[in-house]
Order: C-alpha cells, then sequence, then structure tokens
C-alpha cells in the first residue's frame, strides 16, 4: 500500500461573507451546501480543478433540501419554510429554489409560509404542508409544478375538505391520464386522518371528492399513508388498517368535476406495512406485505392469492432473472425487512400466480439495504445509517456489509478487521467504499470483486456518493468547513480540497 | 268448548306401538308397529330419569336478506342499503331511512323490506334488473320483523320479542301491500306478543300468533282505520308459549299448562282439548315438545317422561285417545322432534349432552332406526327432501385424554345422511352457528361459516353432500351470514369488514368473486 500524495487545494472565495453549512447534499459531480442562517447555497464543481463555486440566495427562513426523483439525483429542490416577520419586516412566505450543479433552474415563491416539504413520486411536484403564521388555515397545501415557470397557476392551492378538523399530512399525484373528455386528467390526492381527496389540478377550484377510510361513523378512520395510481386506479394504504382501498376513476355524469369514483377494498391478512405494483403480468398486479403474509392481488379482478412469510418484512423489489436449479429468466420478487432472512417469490403471467416460494437465511440481520435490481443484487449493510453513507461503527471481526446475488441466492459477506466508520456505495450501485477512522479508504468492486485501499492524511468523518459518470466519492474530513477527498475509482492520487464552506 | 277427556288406562284406551332399541340388542335395527297389542307390562309413568331441559335452537337455512337474485346489505349507521347483484356482482346502494334494521327479503323475490326504528317508516326495495326503487311507507308502531305471504303480495310487519332489544309494541299489526305501494297500509290491533304469522294457502288470511291466541287478518282488507283483529284463544289464562297453524290454515294448536294439546279450528273458533296426562297412570308427564307434522293431518307430542311419542290426528278426533298413535322410544332419549320439508320423514333427537344418537321415524311406514353419532346434539335440521340431517354438537369437558374424550371437547358438527344412517363427523375450531349454515339440496352443498374471534378463526367449510367431503376455505375477514342464490348455482358468504365485504362461490367452477368496499361508497363526499 502506497500513501498517495495530498494533493491540497484551497477554494479562493474572495471577500465571500461567513458561511455556516447546515445541510449538505450530492449532486452530479458537485455538491452542494446551504446556509439557512445567512439564506446562501453554493454549488461546489469537483469535476474541475480548482474546484468552482456557485453561490445562491435563498429566501429566509428554515431550509430543508429535498432530491428530484427521476432526474438521475442532478437536482435538488431547496425549500425554505418563511419567516413569521416583525414590526420592522414583513413577513417572508416559503420559497422554492430548484438547483443542479450549474446553479440554480427555476424558483418559486409560495403563497405564505409552509414548514413541510415533500416531492411526488415522479418528482414532477413538490407541495408543501402545515402553513404556519399568525392565522393559519391548516388545510391548505401548495403544490408546485416543477416543470412550469412561477405563474398564476404554478404553484396552485388546494384546500383540502376538512370532515373533523384534520389536516393533509402528505399527498400522491398522477401523471396525466388519457380522459374521453380529450383533455388529460392530473389528478391530486391529499391524505388526511380518516380520508383521502382528489383534486382536479387542472381545477383546483372545484371542491374536491372525500372518501373516508371507515364507514364507523363515531370514530376517525385510519390515515392514509402510501398510495399508487395504477393506470385509472388509486391503491390506497392506510397507517393501521387491514384492508387497501381501491379507487377506481370514472368520468362524472355531472358538470362539477371531470371524475368520479368507484370504490372498492381489498383484504389482507393484517395491517398493510408496504405495496408495490408491479406490471410484468398480463394485468397490474399489486403485493402487500403484512407482518406475517405476502398478498399478491390482480387489480383487474380482485383475485388474491398469500404466502406466509417466516419473518416481517418491510420492503419488496421486483426483479428479473434466473434462479438456482432454474435457469429461465423469470419475473421474481425478493422481500427483505430488519430480520435474518429474505424471501423470494416465482410469478406466473397471471397477476395472482405464485409459483414458487423460497427462504433464504442470513448470517446477520441487516439494517439497511440498497436495492439494485437491474444487477439483481442487494447490498445489505448492518448498522446504523445517516445521510452520506452508512455508519457501521463497531465493526471489528464482524460482517459490515454483504452483495446478496439474488440469481445465485448467496450472500458474500465483506467483513473487517478493525472498525470501519463509515460505508457508502457509489451512485451507480457497482463500488462499495469503506472508511475506517485512522485514514485509510477501501474501495470493493462488486462486479469484478477486485479491490483498492488508499491512504489519506486525516481521518475521514464520512463519505459522500456522487452522481455523475466519473463515479466520484467525497471523503469528509472536516464537514462543516467543507474539507475533503475527492475519490473516484482507479484513482490513485486523490486530490484534497479544503475549505468549500 | 273442547270436551273434557277422563282418564283411561292406556290398555284400553290406546293403541301402542313399540319402537326397539337397536344396537347392542341384537336383530334387525327395523322395528313393526304391532297394531292393537297390549302394552308392554309395566307400561305406565317411566322411572327414567327425564333428563336436563330440551333448548331448542332453530338452524336457519334461510338468511333474511336474500332475494332471487340479489342481496341487501343495510348500513344501519349510513341509513343505506347495498344492494349486490348476485349476477354480475355489480353494487347499487339505496339510501332509506333513519336507524334501518336489517333487511328482510321476501323469499323467492327481489323485494324487501327495510324497518325505520327512528322514524317509524318501512322502506320498500323493489330490484328489477339493474335498479332498485325505493318507496318509503309510514308506519304507525314499531316494526321489526316482518312475514311474508305464499304469493308474495303481503307483508305482514309487527314487533317480535328480540332479547335482549327492547320491545314496545305489543299488539299493532300492520299489513302492507308489495305490489301497490299507494295502497295505505292497513292497520290491526292483535292480541298481546305476537311471536309469528302462518298464512292460508291462498294468501287471503293471516295468521297471527300471540300470547292470547291467534288472530286473524283479512290480508285484502286494504285502506281503512284500524280495527281489532277477531281473536281465537285456547281457553286459557296462561300466555301461549308456542302455537302451530297448519298449512291448510284450517287449525292451531299449542301446548297449554304443560299437558293439554288444544286445537283451535280457525275457521269457527271451535276448540278440541287432548289431554296428555292418560298417557301416564299417575297422570303427571312432561312434554318436551309439539309439532304440527307438515302433512297437516296429525300433531306430534314429544313425551319425555315416558320416552314415547304421541301422534294425534288434527280434526274433531283429536281429544279421543283412541284415535291417539303412541310410539315408545324406550332408551332413545328423544326430547324434541325436526322433520323434512316434505314431511314424511320425521326426526327425533335431544340435547341432553349425555346423548349421543339421533332417531329416524318414517311417518309413511311407521318405521324408523336409531343412529349413533360421536357427539352430543345441541341443534338439528332435516334437508327438504328428508335426505340429510344437520346436527351441531355440544362441545362437552370430559375426563381424560383418550380419543372420545378429545372429540366430545371439541366443536363439530355432523352430517347424517337418513336413508342409510352413515354419519360423517366433522370437528371445527369454533362452534358452527345455527345462523351460519345454508343448506342447499339442488346443488348437493352444505355452507358453514365458522367464526371465533377469540382464537381468529375465519373460515368457510363446504360439504360435499354426495361424497361427506369437506372443504376448508380460510376467509380474510369474520363471517357474518351465508347464503345461496339457487337460480344462479351460487353461494354467498358476508364478512365483517370495514366498508363491507361479500365473496360469492360458484359451485360448478367453484370460482370466487368477492365485492368489498360498497358501505364505504356510501359515504364519499362530492
Amino acid at each position: 500500500m502506497n500513501r498517495a500524495p495530498l494533493l491540497s487545494f484551497l477554494v479562493f472565495l474572495g471577500g465571500c461573507a461567513p458561511f455556516e453549512l447546515g445541510h449538505l447534499a450530492p449532486l452530479e459531480d458537485a455538491l452542494l451546501g446551504v446556509d439557512d442562517t445567512h439564506s446562501v447555497a453554493r454549488v461546489v464543481r469537483v469535476d474541475s480543478d480548482p474546484v468552482q463555486t456557485t453561490e445562491i440566495a435563498l429566501a429566509e427562513g428554515h431550509a430543508t433540501l429535498v432530491p428530484r426523483p427521476g432526474s438521475g439525483d442532478t437536482e435538488i429542490a431547496i425549500f425554505t419554510e418563511g419567516t413569521l416577520g416583525s414590526e420592522d419586516e414583513l413577513p417572508i412566505p416559503a420559497e422554492v429554489v430548484l438547483v443542479d450543479r450549474t446553479g440554480e433552474l427555476s424558483r418559486w415563491t409560495l403563497p405564505r409560509q409552509f414548514r413541510v416539504a415533500q416531492m411526488s413520486e415522479d418528482g414532477r411536484y413538490l407541495y408543501a404542508t402545515a402553513p404556519w403564521g399568525r392565522l393559519v388555515v391548516e388545510n391548505e397545501v401548495s403544490v408546485v409544478d416543477l416543470t412550469e415557470p412561477a405563474g398564476p397557476m404554478n404553484p396552485r392551492s388546494l384546500s383540502l375538505r376538512s370532515l373533523g378538523g384534520e389536516v393533509p399530512s402528505a399527498a400522491a399525484f398522477s401523471e396525466p391520464m388519457p380522459w374521453p373528455d380529450g383533455a388529460p386528467l392530473r389528478l391530486a390526492a391529499l391524505f388526511a386522518a380518516g380520508q383521502l381527496s382528489l383534486f382536479d389540478l387542472d381545477r383546483p377550484d372545484a371542491p374536491p371528492l372525500t372518501i373516508p377510510t371507515t364507514v364507523n361513523t363515531a370514530a376517525v378512520g385510519p390515515e392514509p399513508v402510501e398510495a399508487r395510481f395504477v393506470d385509472q386506479e388509486l391503491v390506497v394504504r392506510t397507517a393501521a388498517g387491514s384492508q387497501l382501498l381501491v379507487v377506481s376513476l370514472t368520468q362524472s355524469l355531472d358538470g362539477a368535476r371531470r371524475f368520479d369514483v368507484a370504490l372498492r377494498t381489498l383484504a389482507a391478512s393484517g395491517r398493510v406495512s408496504a405495496i408495490a405494483v408491479d406490471r410484468r403480468s398480463t394485468t397490474p398486479r399489486l403485493i402487500a406485505l403484512t407482518g406475517t403474509r405476502v398478498h399478491i392481488y390482480d387489480l383487474e379482478t380482485s383475485l388474491e392469492s398469500s404466502v406466509e412469510l417466516p419473518s416481517p418484512y418491510s420492503s419488496i423489489l421486483a426483479f428479473e432473472g434466473p434462479a438456482p436449479g432454474d435457469p429461465t429468466t423469470r419475473p421474481r420478487l425478493v422481500l427483505w425487512g430488519t430480520s435474518p432472512s429474505l424471501t423470494f417469490l416465482e410469478l406466473g403471467d397471471e397477476p395472482s400466480a405464485v409459483m414458487d416460494a423460497s427462504a433464504l437465511p442470513l448470517a446477520f440481520t441487516p439494517s439497511h439495504v440498497v436495492a439494485d435490481g437491474a444487477a439483481g443484487r442487494l447490498l445489505a449493510f448492518v448498522g446504523g445509517g445517516h445521510g452520506g453513507g452508512f455508519d457501521v461503527a463497531g465493526s471489528a471481526g464482524r460482517t459490515p456489509a454483504s452483495v446478496i446475488d439474488l440469481y445465485d441466492r448467496s450472500a458474500l459477506a465483506l467483513a473487517t478487521t478493525p472498525d470501519v466508520s463509515r460505508a457508502a456505495v457509489s451512485s451507480d450501485l457497482s463500488d462499495v467504499w469503506i472508511a475506517s477512522g485512522d485514514g485509510y479508504v477501501n474501495r470493493f468492486d462488486i462486479d469484478t470483486r477486485s479491490q483498492e485501499e488508499l491512504w489519506l492524511d486525516d481521518p475521514v468523518q464520512s463519505l459522500l456518493p456522487l452522481p455523475g459518470s466519473a463515479q466520484r466519492v467525497l471523503a469528509f474530513h472536516e464537514l462543516p468547513a467543507g474539507s475533503f477527498t475527492i475519490l473516484a475509482p482507479g484513482d490513485t492520487a486523490p486530490r484534497h480540497v479544503g475549505g468549500v464552506f | 268448548m273442547g270436551e273434557m277427556w277422563n282418564r283411561v288406562p292406556l290398555g284400553v284406551a290406546a293403541l301402542c306401538f313399540s319402537i326397539a332399541a337397536c344396537g347392542g340388542e341384537g336383530g334387525s335395527p327395523y322395528f313393526g308397529i304391532d297394531a292393537g297389542a297390549p302394552p308392554p307390562e309395566g307400561f305406565g309413568r317411566s322411572d327414567a330419569s327425564v333428563g336436563p331441559p330440551e333448548m331448542e335452537v332453530d338452524i336457519q337455512f334461510e338468511p333474511p336478506a336474500v332475494g332471487a337474485t340479489v342481496l341487501y346489505a343495510t348500513n344501519r349507521a349510513a341509513g343505506r342499503v347495498a344492494v349486490i347483484h348476485a349476477d354480475d356482482f355489480s353494487i347499487e346502494t339505496v339510501r332509506v331511512g333513519v336507524d334501518p334494521a336489517p333487511a328482510i327479503a321476501a323469499p323467492g323475490r327481489d323485494v324487501a323490506l327495510s324497518l325505520q326504528r327512528g322514524e317509524s317508516t318501512v322502506s320498500v326495495l323493489h330490484t328489477m334488473g339493474a335498479n332498485t326503487t325505493v318507496t318509503t311507507v309510514p308506519i304507525e308502531h314499531d316494526v321489526n320483523t316482518a312475514a311474508f305471504d305464499p304469493t308474495g303480495r303481503y307483508a305482514v310487519l309487527y314487533e317480535a320479542a328480540r332479547p335482549p332489544e327492547e320491545r314496545r309494541n305489543f299488539h299493532d299489526v300492520s299489513v302492507l301491500d308489495l305490489e301497490d305501494a299507494e295502497t295505505p297500509v292497513a292497520r290491526f290491533v292483535v292480541g298481546y306478543g305476537p311471536s309469528h304469522v302462518a298464512f292460508d294457502p291462498a294468501g287471503a288470511r293471516a295468521f297471527v300468533v300471540t300470547e292470547d291466541g291467534i288472530c286473524t287478518l283479512d290480508l285484502a282488507r286494504g285502506a281503512a282505520d284500524p280495527v281489532r283483529a277477531p281473536l281465537l284463544g285456547f281457553d286459557t289464562i296462561f300466555p301461549i308459549e308456542e302455537a302451530h297453524v297448519s298449512a291448510d290454515g284450517r287449525y292451531a294448536v299449542a301446548l297449554v299448562e304443560g299437558t293439554q294439546v288444544r286445537q283451535l279450528d280457525l275457521a269457527d273458533g271451535t276448540l278440541t282439548s287432548a289431554d296428555l296426562t292418560v298417557l301416564s297412570m299417575d297422570g303427571e308427564v312432561t312434554v318436551t315438545d309439539l309439532d304440527l307434522a307438515p302433512s297437516g293431518t296429525e300433531v306430534l307430542a314429544v313425551v319425555r317422561s315416558h320416552e314415547v311419542i304421541a301422534r294425534l290426528p288434527l280434526g274433531p278426533t283429536l281429544s279421543d285417545p283412541t284415535a291417539w298413535i303412541t310410539l315408545s322410544l324406550v332408551g332413545h332419549g328423544v326430547g324434541s322432534l325436526a322433520f323434512s320439508g316434505t314431511g314424511d320423514r320425521v326426526v327425533g333427537y335431544t340435547t341432553d349432552p349425555s346423548i349421543e344418537s339421533i332417531t329416524v321415524l318414517d311417518l309413511a311406514l311407521n318405521e324408523g332406526r336409531r343412529i349413533l353419532l360421536r357427539k352430543s346434539v345441541r341443534a338439528l335440521r332435516v334437508s327438504s327432501d328428508g335426505a340429510f340431517a344437520l346436527a351441531l354438537h355440544h362441545a362437552v369437558t370430559e375426563e381424560g385424554t383418550t380419543e372420545d374424550a378429545l372429540v366430545d371437547e371439541a366443536q363439530g358438527y355432523s352430517i347424517i345422511d337418513l336413508a342409510t344412517g352413515f354419519s360423517r363427523l366433522a370437528l371445527a375450531e369454533a362452534a358452527p352457528r345455527p345462523d351460519g349454515v345454508v343448506l342447499d339440496d339442488a346443488s348437493g352443498h352444505l355452507l358453514l361459516a365458522l367464526r371465533d374471534d377469540a382464537t381468529g378463526v375465519r373460515e368457510l367449510q363446504l360439504v360435499d353432500l354426495a361424497s361427506f367431503a369437506v372443504d376448508r376455505v380460510p376467509l380474510l375477514a369474520p363471517p357474518t351470514t351465508v347464503g345461496i342464490f339457487p337460480a344462479l348455482d351460487r353461494a354467498f358468504i358476508g364478512q365483517e369488514a370495514d366498508g363491507g365485504r361479500v365473496t360469492f362461490y360458484t359451485w360448478g367452477s367453484g370460482e370466487t368473486h368477492t365485492v368489498a368496499g360498497f358501505e364505504l361508497a356510501a359515504r364519499i363526499r362530492r
């Protein structure tokens, strides 16, 4: 092992204001740091030498970083919740700034202050809930279409029909659906305790359809926690319910709105902890996990089959590939959770058909799993996780991580002798980076099984993988100051960058 | 009034027929009737213990909310009824009144009544094709029960005793013309505490059985002020606990004061009385069951204290002991009777937990035989064609761990082929409920819904009546009711689920189809 020479670079900021790093997130070959005390963000591009920094002014208020799905982890929305104002200052509303490695892409100002921002699954919408201020109407939600510039209809406000004082907690959004009247239909589903409200995004002023989650008029029903649009249906999972609600969209017969709904429920054996939609059958199938069983439903006919599970699972991955003794590539599922086993299901062409089920016991209990369905593997880590990597402290003498081959149904353990303090998976899921507390960094190439070891002069506090073709990983030595070493596969002379914040 | 009967020694007055106990005594299990033979020596009051009281439990094969092709599922809290079409599984939801009781369907028709306790109204639901219309009619009194005449045109509405519900209406009855909602409801005042209603075959008259006697209603009376229905009593100051009306509407019979069989001629009010104490040398008898034979020609009384069944002919000879036929059932332990729909097969049984047998009687041939079971009976019903009987068993705590002891302790039921005596015992994880059973003679299946919330049992058991094979179908939600749609070759299982849930089972293909969430749909706010 040779210690790579240290190369240190100072980023000359030339009279910049003080920067207190409050939030950090990766961008494509870049780093985003946010200082919500001074209402400023910095994008630091690390693919250039020296690194290049772009500053972005933010509105006042506590900031939240919301990665944008579907962007390949290249875009992040910076949400600031606004301020209350004082006798000397006007109140400042919440704001959304979309950034990428080049800096600011777009900006939207919301109609008032909000505390919570969440992103739709497809990354098109950011919605803000929990309005705050001196007097608020708590059922208001503000929705930003990130594909459209700011304007009178963007953001748009939705008002939940509160039946008993409940407030919206989360939302789900549909893609534009072909609709009989010719114009695509886009729906937003707002969740609140005991109900689900459906809004036409193109007619936000039209009254919503409010769907209760119980027929019991004497109590508030369970709260929806997850919903998935499947063609022209919406499948809803509630927090404590053993039934799934299926909302079928139909054309409305009156002029008040463009859609109406029909309801049905799918029963499960217990509280449903996770759902997934699998489109690899003749018609979509719905997979639902309870504590002891997995249910597979044909959404079209509501026919159901179920398999008893050896352990409670919470995650579902659909993949295609062979299996031991079965070289045919088939649609399969793997289920896992915080238990020392996995369960595999082999599915048939018919939606509710389960051809086989088998369990794979593990010699360890994973705490975090990174799924790579395309490559047919799971990366399982033992130990806590935090932003920017996995904390596997106390790993000496055991397996801090394991590569589980879904095709071969085997687990390759990565053991360690000294403690491993941090671990991370590269953005393309092909490398595992591990840092021990003494300055050594190791890389394990999952595909080739090759290993690399580097010595960095300073101990590593955390590892942050960056998206991008170079598969860079930043090894932070002093996080608040922004001091790090840029690592890349095969790079034996990594660059050290100091003090970017 | 009926003539008084003087006690006559049985050897002179009665024809005796003995039924020998089968099994350990050898010989043919069948027995014959010796007409005119003197009674066995020593016949008189039996020293046999009468045993524990008979607990009559009626096994319901026809859930009340099932029409010809639809199921009416009531959501009481929402004041709505979901009409579930069993042919295409479509669902309509219609609004009825406040606090509706479960809907009651007219047998074999897609017409149902929803009785609103909160508003004193009745909603009539007519389902034709894909649509259900609702007509609400005001009722001037509380109702919780409806009886339908054989033609299906009229419904008689009243309040029956339904403990623990508080009963508030003890005398008022209304008649609704289901074919003409414009016809005002005809209101009658009847005797105290109506318990059930019988009809004459033409559907012209209804007979309301009350604690005071029988009241006759003219169903076609139509609009008029309330009237007091003529009451025919049984000449007793004691409340009539049970009375039966013959199928032709000619007679009503009741057991009065524990030993007297009283027969009312409903045409002219003639009362005839038969004193069953004549069957005992010391004048004391215990009668545990009194039933009209479906043939309509006789009434059967189980005199358990003397282990005999007395067959009394309906009509003017009821009171004449010489016209009676007594069947000795010594050693059989019979306390109750169950009849086939055709009436030619009667099964005697007892709910005494110490007795594990039934006795099959064929009234046409006056023959019968005892069938030993593996467990004691708590309820029994005979199929309408008399081919099968379903016995629900006791679960009796036994000492020891022998197979017999374990069997006795388990819940279960038996299907008995009454022709051959073959019985199949099916043990169950939960006690089969009398209202959780459907016997479908046409398709040859029996359905039982099993439920035990404490242990999580949720199961449907399907019995093939040809082979007696039992299939178990686990359910995702606790079953509440089962029923059949004979015309559609389909059965259904209602289940307890937030939002409603019904699973349909097609006999031929074994396919299931579940509709669920329909009650939730009724609460959507638009």
